[in-house]
């Protein structure tokens, strides 16, 4: 084992724990093997399943975020300083009413799911503003049941949203601070009293510990979320020391500055779909962010860790490359910045130095008459990686073509930008033959291959549907000027 | 929504009971039974205290690992564990070279094989084992072992392997065993016909993945041996361990009182249950061995895929004038029901005079299957009910108006042609269809002149489970103490299906005592009564009458205790709630608690005998399920919209365990149906593509329909048993997939003949319709 033990202070549920299990080991194994909380449940340690779901409480500045978390995919390098919650740190003296709905719905069979489920929906209650069910299931997008086949969960969950009101629901449009919102959880029996401590508790640990450590890119690999890197690297020997990324504030956020956006490498999915300056520029970067992973992967998945991974399909790098993004890169003082689309050299071949790392990612607003859209077919609608996804960016003025992005993820080594199409685009007219032809173009530049995902003669047919699909969707007049319905 | 409510439910009386010459006929009227109560061991279960055999940790106790062939067919040469032996905290290895390890294996009763076979027929057969003191370590030693493989031709597809020069699994051509069936003359049937149709039919194999991985932990006592295993019936370890390892029965222990789903793979013990007992041996300590998800996908079981062929003949009327059905399948490298009642639906669902069925299993170098769910009858349904669909659109009448006219009372497929002991197939059809509003939902999807990008349809299919009533042996024993509580004393699993609450029920129903006295103890070798596995819809129908039996018994002899009491005779008294009292004078009673033989003897223990069911008779569930969809026709992604269900599973044993498994069984059809598929490389290197999560797509909670409803037909089956229930199971998942299928063809002209009803299989049907068109 090449672990280098790192000792770690955090909370566990009610207790002060201080470890030094190497910081590369996943915490499930840390809860189950060394402090004998079973009830966390290893289903799959790929975060497919959900089964060891807890939640991750971290200050960030002055408040405290609860956020569900698969532990098969959290290093205890990341657990440092922060509040780890397991189903046992929410059971009381009697059920939670999540715990209750849940039996009285009967919406638990084997139960090997069950305190997955428990601590997800706790984290949706403890996260949410206001508790509707429709959010409250989209939560569970992350847990597998292979018995119940979820309705009963969703009784559980319609009967939780209707029986309990936020007791801060009367500041409406204001988030409540972190204190109010633990009052009012630990009043409704969702979280235990001791909760109500917990602040101070992390306060004083950040005070006392040292948690970021310093970052030697020579002599550790930076991670940045790394739920994808955590299963190419399962076995204990020979994984790479580590450094969390995602534990540096400052590579985290989403600003705009002189007509750029800029996010920070280490913000999470999550935090993209949540954001209100990306949402005014994107108006359905919720949508089209929801399809990626799954509640608990956003939480963790980082837009650097999106875009080092380099999958042929990335969703992130999909609709970065149609925003026109570049990368911003450091090697210890030294930076520089380079173009997304040239970021991509080959199969999981980078621009990037070895001991360069991501620090930003940045792309130009869209002018006001630009129009942008994603698309993603997958095998399963949700929490699958895409078959063929697809982003564009359009400009139009009188019917011409002004400007136009346009990406396509799955169907080439890399995460790939359709220069050719794009260039074929701009200045052409808006019409249905100049889409058609486009999307012949965009098959001259593609080299899909046959894998689990689809036939390489299925994603092509995809992309040319996909095509056909971005400009009805964002000029749908142009459906009846023509007939689309021509095979290829 | 208070816990005290749901635990003590208070003020039963007690219904009735049989006179002691009786035989118990099903209850009238029920005070517990058939209503909607949450499980007994709820709070273990949502607080995750119910400790899972995966959860068992014990003093000592170290970690057990497997090392599996990584070839689909290989000879292994040489095994070299000399560096992994000396690796840090390795204290067992063993190998096909370890003495104690030369044990026989039985994939099947026709295929005997050995634990570690130095012929490896399937990718992931186990070549050697480690047990180390932590998981890292073992897995560490794992990679340092040294194999050397004789790497060989292999043959993962069973339409590969029937061709001239096909690799051999077994040493000959590669076809197990061909079974015919045939009853009235098919060819004439076919000339009767009005129409004629015959359609080529596909099902991918499909994977049980249930939550809890399979594994075990083993300890030694000295020469006993104790198991705590994930399983459906710990009985059966118990003997295929014994076996084996050639112990005594009594030296075997094997406790599963939790366990995280199965749904067929878990219904014996597996390889790694002996490898855990043998490391366990070999290091003197307690031993856990889990597969990981990695090694589930490849070595304990599936869903054989299967081709299958169907020519059907109708009158106009809607008469079924034959069925001529051939299909091929696969259960892997060793004989395991490739196609076992792939053709029960063909031979048994509808009436029919003229019925041939050829069905050839066929061996490949890919792991054996396990029975799952159902086994083979949601591959026949997918067959039988889209052809049924096809035939309806040829005479032009409503697909629900044909099966209405082709209901058989008696099996046409068993031995002797028994009459049902109750059929609601009609019910199931007609009530479904009214709940679905399916006339409405029908003309609305099939009016013309619906355009653009997304289409609605709507589908249904219907079905029969081969065995529904369960069957001897099962002992229970019931212990009533002298504070008026009991201990109700079962072998069966509780697999997840509700088991325990549902016996429970039964004793709280026939002694009137409130669930919160009744305390179980269950899945124990050592400590429980005898039971057969936990699966094929045969639990309820096998436990509960057992229950009741004893309940029955306990009944007598406090009868008997109280007529010493009251210097009465026994004939004379009846059982009130809680007391004993004269028929005839009612204000006489003693109550139970007060009966001092009780007090002195300090139990009343009841054994209850599970009966042999009626003779001549065929105990069978029904169910029809109905489904409407959303097709894009750009893109062919498939939106289920909704679905109903209704069952005829005899009487309804507890309302809310009974929907969770229609809705589950739903969930599991739409997999099968949407995303459940193994990929095998077929051609370069023979090794599955999709052996996890990540690759292999369950449904969750946001691919099913808000709206699904289970709707029972809800009658007690007189003539089936004691409690009146057949099982329930396996038919909630039988005609899901053919259901979804008949909703897309209603909603695009396309009939998906091949599961599973994949976005790239719909678009490129799509677009080749449109070009057609």
């Amino acid at each position: 084992m090449e672990d280098s033990p790192r000792p770690a202070a955090f909370i566990l549920n009610r207790d002060d724990v201080s470890t030094s299990w190497p910081a590369e080991r996943m915490l499930l194994d840390f809860l189950r093997q060394e402090r004998r909380l079973t009830g966390t449940k290893e289903g799959c340690r790929e975060g497919e399943c959900g089964a060891c779901t807890v939640l991750l409480g971290k200050l960030e500045g002055e408040s405290l975020r609860y956020r569900p978390v698969n532990s098969c995919l959290l290093p205890m390098g990341e657990v440092a300083g922060a509040h780890v919650v397991t189903i046992e740190g929410l059971n009381g003296e009697g059920l939670t009413p999540v715990q209750q709905a849940l039996v009285d719905a009967g919406a638990v069979q084997c139960g090997f799911c069950t305190p997955g489920i428990v601590v997800a929906l706790t984290g949706y209650f403890v996260n949410a503003d206001r508790w509707e069910a429709q959010e409250a299931v989209s939560s569970l997008d992350g847990n597998l049941c292979r018995c119940t086949g979820y309705l009963s969960m969703k009784r559980a969950v319609s009967s939780l949203c209707s029986a309990l009101q936020p007791p801060w629901k009367n500041s409406r449009d204001v988030s409540p601070a972190m204190e109010a919102r633990l009052e009012g959880l630990v009043q409704c029996g969702l979280l235990p009293g001791y909760f109500l401590d917990i602040p101070r508790r992390l306060t004083l640990l950040r005070e006392q510990g040292e948690h970021v450590l310093p970052f030697d890119p020579r002599e550790s690999t930076p991670v940045a979320g790394g739920t994808d890197f955590f299963l190419q690297h399962r076995a204990d020997d020979g994984r790479p020391k580590l450094f969390f990324l995602s534990s540096r504030e400052d590579l985290r956020g989403i600003h705009i500055h002189d007509g750029v956006c800029r996010i920070g490498a280490a913000t999470t999915v999550e935090e993209m779909v949540r954001s209100e300056v990306l949402a005014a520029i994107l108006p359905h970067v919720k949508e089209h962010l929801g399809l990626f992973g799954t509640t608990a992967i956003r939480a963790r998945a980082t837009v650097g860790g999106n875009l080092v991974n380099a999958s042929p399909a990335a969703d992130v790098a999909i609709i970065l490359l149609a925003l026109g993004a570049t990368v911003g890169l450091a090697e210890g003082k030294k930076r520089r910045q380079v173009a997304l689309k040239d970021f991509f050299k080959g199969y999981k071949l980078l621009d990037k130095a070895p001991d360069e790392w991501v620090e930003w990612v940045q792309f130009p607003l869209p002018s006001r008459n630009a129009a942008f859209h994603f698309e993603k077919v997958s095998r399963r609608p949700r929490g699958d990686v895409a078959g063929v996804n697809s982003a564009i960016l359009l400009e139009v003025d009188g019917g011409v073509i002004r400007h136009a992005h346009l990406s396509v993820g799955g169907v080439a080594p890399v995460p790939f930008y359709l220069a050719e199409t794009v260039k074929f685009l701009e200045g052409s007219e808006l019409t249905l033959e100049v889409v058609s032809e486009a999307a012949a173009v965009a098959q001259g530049e593609i080299s899909p291959i046959s894998d689990v995902r689809g036939s390489a003669d299925y994603k092509r047919l995809l992309l040319r549907q996909l095509v056909l699909a971005h400009f009805l969707t964002l000029y749908p007049s142009l459906a009846g000027k023509g007939c689309l319905h021509g095979a290829p | 929504m208070s816990k005290k409510e749901i635990y003590a439910v208070k003020g039963l009386s007690v219904p009735e009971t049989p006179a002691s010459a009786q035989e118990p006929k099903p209850w009238k009227q029920t005070q517990m039974v058939g209503k909607g109560i949450p499980r007994v061991d709820a709070y273990e279960r949502v607080s995750g205290t119910a400790v899972y055999p995966s959860d068992v940790l014990l003093p000592d106790m170290i970690y057990g690992a497997v090392l599996r062939c990584p070839h689909p067919h290989a000879q292994v040469k040489k095994v070299d564990v000399e560096a992994a032996s000396k690796m840090p905290g390795v204290r067992a290895v063993i190998t096909g070279d370890t003495p104690e390890a030369r044990v026989e294996w039985t994939y099947s009763k026709e295929a005997r094989s050995s634990l570690f076979d130095p012929h490896c027929r399937f990718e992931g057969e186990p070549v050697a084992a480690v047990a180390a003191e932590t998981p890292y370590q073992a897995e560490d030693a794992l990679r340092a072992i040294r194999v050397e493989y004789d790497v060989l031709p292999f043959v993962v597809d069973e339409r590969d392997a029937l061709k001239e020069n096909a690799p051999s699994v077994h040493g000959a051509g590669n076809v197990l065993k061909t079974e015919k069936y045939e009853r009235g003359q098919v060819d004439r049937g076919f000339r009767e016909a009005d129409v004629v149709l015959e359609e080529n039919y596909r099902t991918e194999c499909q994977l049980h993945t249930p939550m809890e991985l399979h594994g075990c932990v083993a300890k030694w006592d000295g020469d006993r041996l104790t198991l705590w295993e994930s399983t459906q019936g710990v009985y059966a370890v118990q003997a295929e361990v014994a076996e084996v390892l050639k112990l005594p029965l009594s030296k075997v222990r094997v406790v599963g009182h939790y366990m995280g789903g199965g749904f067929g793979s878990k219904l014996k013990a597996g390889k790694y249950t002996v490898i855990a007992a043998l490391l366990a041996k070999k290091s003197a300590r307690p031993v856990k061995l889990f597969l990981t998800r990695e090694e589930t996908y490849l070595a304990v079981g599936n869903r054989p895929p299967n081709n299958m062929r169907l020519k059907a003949g109708v009158k106009k009327d809607g008469t079924l004038t034959a069925l001529d059905f051939s299909c091929t399948g696969t259960g892997g490298a060793y004989p395991s029901g490739g196609t076992s009642l792939v053709d029960w639906l063909v031979r048994d669902l509808y009436k029919c005079p003229n019925v041939r069925t050829e069905c050839t299993d066929i061996a490949i170098h890919t792991g054996p299957a396990r029975p799952f769910r159902a086994p083979g009858h949601p591959q026949g349904a997918w067959v039988l009910e889209q052809m049924m669909d096809a035939l309806a659109e040829a005479i032009k009448m409503d697909p629900v108006e044909l099966r209405l006219k082709n209901i058989p009372n008696f099996s046409q497929g068993k031995e002797g042609n028994p009459p049902y002991s109750s059929t609601g197939l009609k019910q199931c059809l007609e009530e479904g269809a009214k709940a679905f509003q399916w006339k409405v939902a029908r003309s609305k999807a099939l009016a013309p002149g619906e355009t653009g990008r997304i289409k609605r349809g709507v589908g249904m299919a219907s079905c029969l489970w081969v065995v529904g009533g369960g069957w001897p042996p099962s002992t229970v024993i019931l212990k009533l103490f002298p504070d008026g509580s009991l201990n109700l004393n079962m072998g069966a699993s509780d697999i997840g299906t509700g088991t325990k609450t549902v016996m429970a029920l039964v004793a709280a129903e026939e002694l009137g005592i409130p669930l919160g006295k009744i305390e179980i103890e269950h899945a124990d070798t050592g400590t429980t009564q005898y039971a057969t596995p936990s699966g094929g819809s045969k639990t309820v129908p096998t436990e509960a009458p057992t229950v009741r039996a004893a309940a029955i018994s306990v009944k007598q002899q406090l009868l008997e205790m109280a007529s010493k009491e009251l210097k009465l005779d026994a004939a004379s008294l009846v059982f009130q709630e809680g007391s004993i009292a004269p028929a005839k004078d009612p204000s006489k009673s003693v109550k139970i608690t007060d009966l001092s033989e009780l007090k002195k003897r300090g139990v009343v223990v009841g054994i209850g005998y599970r009966g042999p069911n009626p003779e001549n008779k065929a105990i069978i569930p029904f169910a029809a399920q109905f489904c409407e969809v959303e097709v894009n026709t750009k893109t062919g992604e498939v939106k289920i919209l909704r679905f109903v269900s209704t069952n005829d599973s005899g009487r309804v044993m507890d309302r809310l365990t009974y929907d969770s498994q229609v809705i589950g069984g739903i969930t599991m059809g739409i997999g099968l149906a949407m995303t459940e598929y193994r990929v095998l490389d077929r051609d370069q290197t023979g090794r599955m593509l999709n052996r996890n999560w990540h690759d292999y797509k369950l449904p969750t909670a946001l691919d099913v329909p808000l709206e699904m409803t289970s709707l029972p037909v809800d009658r007690e089956d007189s003539q089936a048993n004691s409690v009146g229930a057949k099982g329930l199971g396996e038919p909630v998942t039988i005609p899901t997939a053919p259901a979804i299928a008949n909703a897309v063809y209603n909603a695009t002209g396309i009939r998906i003949t091949e599961t599973p009803i994949s976005p790239e299989r719909l678009c490129r049907l799509l677009a080749e319709k449109r070009k057609e068109g």
